[in-house]
């Protein structure tokens, strides 16, 4: 869900013109979600002073106060960015572990969700987020985060499947912490076949994922 | 600014472009792309700017090459040890515990910054054509390359005949890349488990016993 949110934002360039002053925004959230969508679009490296308080419309000034300057800034838009997955792509997952009452309703919900977190219209959020993952070994603060978000969406999975084994969903012997751990690595092993986007092959790997995924709940045989 | 470690200046064994790279790539690892300064890379290089250009084009130029070097460092080396370890290889079983502990390897706690490292290239293609197009090169030549290695090995008859290696080598390497993304939780206990995992999920790749 969080992902779909995600691809929005990018889509919708024009629209974020018409919210730029937002009552309930702070001059804080504005500047960092002006900052995101600039991420979004050129990359860090495109994000420049000018254009932030163009869109904006606060000043240079403001933009030191609250963020000392343009790092600053480009690096707690890179913490909310961060912020929104893999907790998003495991919620989703969740939801489908939670709605199925027989084992071949299991299997299709988590396909399903599957399929639809590693879609291809996810490519570029789930770049964005390897870009930010990435550039967070260089900085504490950022890695602390990301520990956090791991963590939170691996309980939380955990806390689901816990759910669907004790309907006698699933072998009671999977270790159901290295295998949400597992999942939530998934989205990052992906971007390796999303540069190359061949679809073929794409869609082999998307196969075995698929069967690995069931095969590791006891599933499947 | 020359730097406290004399060692900078281009090596005898180098050459102007090679010493280039050594030193944006020395740059990145340290501050990430924004340490790539033009006078600092110059000083460093101890040549003038006119070499850069005529080497990379421009500074951004250099960075790529840099970024595609920190994504492909070790990488292949790796891989042709595991081929050579096929050569020498005489059963099935010795293969499952050699392939197994060549995973493990690669996994290693001592081998987390090259990983990260790795992420931190790709990561950085985002909104970079140029960049990503380097790497989607690499990426095929280290996936052709492991399906190479994994042929040798099906040849020998340690994986099945039924399994396409190219997938699997695939499979291996994206695996490993998604587990790079956790490490830096850095916590051990997490990161064993995660390993033994995803041992678990080549092994079924390959065609190989799950124990």
């Amino acid at each position: 869900m969080i992902a779909e949110h995600n691809a929005q934002v990018g889509e919708s360039a024009a629209a974020t013109v018409d919210i730029a002053h937002r009552p309930a925004e702070s001059t804080r959230q504005s500047f960092i979600r002006i900052t995101m969508q600039l991420i979004d679009e050129l990359g860090e490296s495109g994000v420049r002073v000018e254009d932030i308080v163009e869109k904006s419309g606060h000043s240079v000034s403001s933009l030191y106060h609250y963020f000392g300057n343009i790092r600053g800034l480009i690096e707690e838009s890179q913490m909310s960015r961060l912020s929104e997955l893999p907790t998003g792509a495991v919620n989703y997952f969740l939801e489908a572990v939670k709605k199925a009452t027989t084992t071949e309703e299991l299997c299709q919900h988590i396909i399903d969700s599957l399929d639809m977190i590693f879609d291809l219209k996810h490519a570029t959020s789930r770049m964005g987020r390897l870009q930010a993952v990435g550039n967070a070994n260089m900085n504490p603060v950022f890695t602390a985060e990301v520990a956090k978000r791991y963590r939170v969406a691996v309980d939380e999975s955990v806390k689901a499947l816990v759910l669907a084994r004790d309907r006698g969903l699933i072998s009671p012997d999977v270790d159901l912490e290295a295998y949400s751990l597992w999942i939530a690595t998934m989205s990052s092993a992906r971007t390796i076949m999303d540069i190359d986007n061949d679809p073929v092959a794409t869609e082999k790997w998307m196969d075995v994922t698929r069967t690995s995924v069931l095969y590791y709940l006891g599933l499947i045989p | 600014m020359p730097k406290k470690n004399n060692t900078s200046v281009v090596k005898s064994n180098e050459s102007t472009r090679e010493a280039f790279l050594r030193v944006a790539v020395q740059a990145i690892d340290d501050d990430g792309e924004q340490g790539v300064r033009l006078e600092k890379v110059l000083a460093e290089v101890g040549v003038s700017a006119s070499s850069l250009y005529h080497h990379f084009g421009n500074l951004r130029g250099l960075t790529n090459e840099a970024q595609a070097e920190r994504f492909a460092r070790t990488v292949f080396e790796d891989i042709d040890q595991l081929k050579s370890l096929i050569s020498k290889t005489a059963n099935s079983q010795d293969f499952v515990t050699e392939i197994e502990k060549q995973f493990r390897g690669l996994m290693s706690k001592n081998r987390v910054l090259l990983r990260l490292r790795r992420v931190n290239a790709l990561g950085s293609s985002y909104q970079n054509p140029q960049l990503k197009s380097s790497l989607v090169v690499i990426q095929r030549r280290v996936i052709d390359s492991l399906a190479l290695a994994l042929m040798m090995a099906q040849a020998k008859g340690f994986i099945p005949i039924g399994v396409d290696v190219e997938l699997a080598a695939a499979w291996v390497i994206s695996t490993i890349f998604g587990g790079a993304s956790l490490e830096i939780v850095d916590d051990s206990a997490l990161m064993d488990k995660w390993n033994d995992f995803a041992v678990e999920s080549f092994k079924l790749a390959l065609g190989l016993e799950v124990a």
